[in-house]
Formats: structure tokens, sequence, C-alpha cells
């Protein structure tokens, strides 16, 4: 009995310290399995669920002004949704309740990140194995994976495991890649192949981590390689890319469906509260800001930003954790960011592990 | 008595939970739709959309044949497309596939399916759980009767 006893607490121990690294592995290993919820959702829950002793034994949690905010926006967004429901401006239950989870969960599993032990190290490790894992899959799939023609481009992520997830896989390489130097190069080619055009902005933005660090010899290294890459790579995979750099493409290409669902969405918002989360199908935004602002309007909007300003702000200088608010800046004009688990997952383990920076 | 930073939290938590509760409660006594009072952003019209089919033309999974009635099972463009027939057609040496296609039209006529302008020359995907096929766009239709 004692055994036993002394067993589980090793395991709980380990959980302990690891929830972290394993979490941000989730999001490479994490099929679908209904829906949109996650095999490592569950996961998540059951780290959660493990936890609950430990935050319970903290008697008093200190919040930290970005946290204030983040807990102001998501009792705005509840109230709004759920008054919305109620006088029928909102008849999606089930696509407000799944949003609103997602935004609960991005939540959880900052404070898990926060609470447990924070070791650097070894979420960087994990954050290392998943690109490089990933650079692997994207350089199969590139090579070996689908025959090419000469009148389309080839997308990686967007197949088998990963099917119709370019842009989600690419928007996680893009914030992990930029933890580090030595990633950027790896998660480079890992999201060219990916076709995602906002995930290789993103991750260029944050590149500007690697000119304020000491270790920028490896960085500016690694942006040669990356400018030699735009010039010199086959047409076929560099033409999703000079397609949007062609000003003419704006009027005959796949931007003006997204900017006339803005437009529409924009305008029948309630300025202040919005319609409420779900009140339409989340596909016709793919804009972080633009739904936020449609959904829950401008206060909404406001506190959303504030909450990652501050954190940006509190920060004393370009480290990990304001590269990656760069990068989910970035992201969120076309994608809506923190409802993508795979995207928004690795960024709540990231700044609940520096909490204290 | 709550210390005053738990304050937050605690109504926050439980703002959330309730939402949520009702959302789910919602959910089970009504489809999603989307609300009346709201352009409906996610109308579709129907329309007839003939695709030349370059070799190769089907790709991974190579498995089966098109059947009548096959249809998309892409993301976010779940039954948006319906394999209709093939067609020999004489402006074009491939073989031709006819979709019914649920697509957005908008205020200028012009025809949307998922982020991509239906007009000829531009690429279509159709994807089923046994073959995906890809091609371009010859021509669309109103819908056949």
């Amino acid at each position: 009995m004692k055994n036993d006893l002394l067993c589980l607490k090793t395991i709980y121990k380990f959980l302990f310290e690891w929830s972290s690294p394993l979490l941000l592995l989730t999001f490479v290993f994490s099929p679908k399995i209904f829906y949109s919820v996650r095999l490592g959702d569950l996961f998540i829950l059951f780290f959660l669920v493990a936890f609950i002793p430990e935050w319970l034994s903290k008697k008093n949690i200190e919040l930290f002004p970005e946290e204030k905010a983040g807990l102001l926006f998501l009792l705005w967004v509840s109230v709004v949704s759920f008054f919305s429901l109620i006088i029928g401006v909102n008849c999606g239950g089930g696509r407000m309740a799944l949003t609103l989870g997602r935004f609960i969960e991005f939540g959880a599993v900052y404070a898990l990140a926060a609470t447990s032990n924070k070791n650097y190290s070894k979420t960087l490790l994990s954050a290392k194995i998943s690109v490089l894992f990933l650079l692997l899959w994207a350089l199969f799939e590139a090579f070996f994976g689908y025959f090419m023609d000469n009148y389309e481009y080839i997308r990686t992520f967007n197949e088998g495991f990963f099917e119709g997830e370019a842009n989600h896989v690419a928007g996680a390489i893009a914030i992990l890649a930029n933890l580090s130097s030595i990633l950027f190069l790896p998660g480079f080619i890992a999201v060219f192949f990916s076709g995602s055009r906002i995930a290789l902005v993103g991750l260029l933005a944050g590149a500007i981590r690697i000119f304020c660090s000491e270790k920028s010899r490896i960085g500016l290294a690694s942006l040669v390689i990356v400018v030699l890459v735009i010039i010199m790579a086959p047409s076929i995979w560099k033409a999703r890319y000079m397609d949007s750099l062609q000003l003419d493409s704006i009027y005959s290409g796949p931007h003006v469906d997204r900017f006339h669902s803005w437009k529409i969405a924009i305008e029948e918002t309630p300025v202040l509260w919005g319609t409420g989360l779900g009140s339409r199908p989340s596909g016709v935004y793919e804009s972080l800001y633009v739904m936020i602002y449609a959904e829950t309007g401008i206060v909404g909007l406001i506190l959303l930003i504030a909450t990652f300003a501050v954190r940006f702000v509190r920060q004393q200088n370009i480290n990990s954790v304001a590269t990656a608010l760069i990068v989910l800046s970035v992201l969120s004009l076309t994608m809506n960011t923190l409802i993508i688990a795979r995207v928004s997952l690795p960024l709540a383990i990231i700044l609940g592990t520096f909490r204290k920076n | 008595m709550l210390k005053k930073p738990l304050l937050l939290l605690d109504i926050a938590l439980i703002a959330a939970v309730i939402s949520v509760a009702s959302g789910l409660l919602f959910r089970a006594c009504h489809e999603d739709t989307v609300s009346d009072l709201l352009t409906d952003l996610s109308k579709r019209e129907e329309r007839t959309a003939y695709v030349a089919l370059p070799n190769p033309w089907r790709r991974e999974p190579l498995s089966a044949l098109p059947k009548v009635g096959d249809s998309e099972i892409g993301i976010g463009k779940k039954d948006a497309a319906t394999f209709l027939r093939m067609e020999d057609r004489g402006e074009t040496a491939y073989p031709v596939a006819v979709f019914k296609v649920k697509a957005r039209v908008d205020d200028e006529s012009r025809v949307w399916f998922n982020y991509s302008q239906l007009i000829p020359g531009a690429n279509f995907a159709f994807r089923t759980d046994r073959y995906k096929m890809e091609g371009i766009i010859l021509e669309v239709r109103p819908v056949e009767k």
C-alpha cells in the first residue's frame, strides 16, 4: 500500500514537471476525434483534473494585469454571448459553447503551464522536437508524398494526418520556431512548403528577435539563406506567395470574398456588444480581430488586445514571449487564431511557462 | 470571504460556465443556424460547374472511381459539391467532370466556392473519402433542372 502511494506520488511529480513539454507535443500528435474536439483536448482535461489538488492548495492567487484583462475579456464575452442567445440574435448555441470552451481551454492551459514547475529547457526541447519533426514531415511530403504537375502548387500539412490544416500547423511552427535562433531556419522551410502566406509573414515578423539576440550570427546566416531560398526556389513553390504580391489579384483572387465577409459582418455589428460568440460560422471571418469585434463588439476587441498588449509591454526586451505575441498579432489578421487549438495551445504554454519573465 | 483577486477569477469562470452550459442546452433544443436578424453570410446558391481534368486527375487515395452523388467532404466544404457525371467535350482533350456546387453569389453576381471564384481557368478541387479530383474550371452555369 505504501509502495503504491509512493509510485502514484512519483508519477504525479513526473507529470507535474513535464506537463508543459508534454502538452506542447500534443499539438503535433493530436488528431480530431469528433467535430472540432481533439485527442489533445482530452489529454489537457486529464492534466487539469490531475492538478486540481495543486490549485486548491494555493490559497491566494496573484493575478498580473494582463491576467485581469484576460478574465475581464472572458467575463465580457460570456455575458454578451449568453444574452445574444436569449434575445435571439445568436442562433448558434453549439458554436458559442465550443468557441467559449476554446477560450476557457486557452486560459486553463496557460494556468497549467504557469502553475507547474516551469522548466524553460524542457519546454524548449519539446519545441525543438516538434519543429524538427514537422520539418521532416514537410520535406517528406514535399518531395515524396504527392506528385506535382504543372498547373498548381503543392501544400504540405494539407493531406493525410494533417488534412486541411496547412495554415494551422504552419501558424504553430511560426510561434515555436521563433523560440530559438537555431529553430528559425527549419521552421522557415517547413512553413514555406506549407504555402501558408500569413504564417510566413508571422515567422519573418518574429525574426526581429534574432537581431536582438546575442547569437545573432546564427540568425543572420539563417536570414541570408531565407532570402536565397525565396529568390531561387522553383516557381511552383513560389507561385502562391508571388500571386499575393500582384495587386490586380486583389480584385480577382480569393481575397475579395474575405474582405466582402468582413465588410458585411462589421456593418451588422452592434458596435458596443456585438452579436455574440458563434452567431455565424467562424469560417466567414478568418480573422481573429474581425471575429472578436463582430461577435463581442468594440469592448471585447479592446479587452482582448489589452490582454496581449499589456503582456507585451511588461517584457523588458524582445524575448520568447514578446516574439510569440508578435507572431500571434500577425497570424490573427487572417486566422481565427485563438480558437485554433494547434496554434493557441503552444502559445498558451509559452505564455504560461514564462509567466514571471 | 473570497480575496479580491480571486473574486474576478471566480466571477469570470462562473459566467463562462453558465454561458457554455446555456449554449449546449440551446444546441440540444435547436439546430445551429444563422439568425434571420443577420445577413446570412453562409447562404449558398446552386450552380453547375464543368471541370476539365488534366492527367493525373485522380489524387490519393486512388482506390476508387467517382460515382454519381458523391459529395465533397473537405473541412468547411462538406456537401458543398456533388459529382454528377463525366463528359467528353470537344473543346478539351481531357475528361470533363460535372458538379453541382453550392456557392456564394455576391452583390456583383460573382460566384464563390470556399475562397475561390468560380470562373473559367480557376482551379477546382473535389475530395471524397475514396478519392480526390483536381482540375480547371471550364464553365459555370445555372443549376440543371
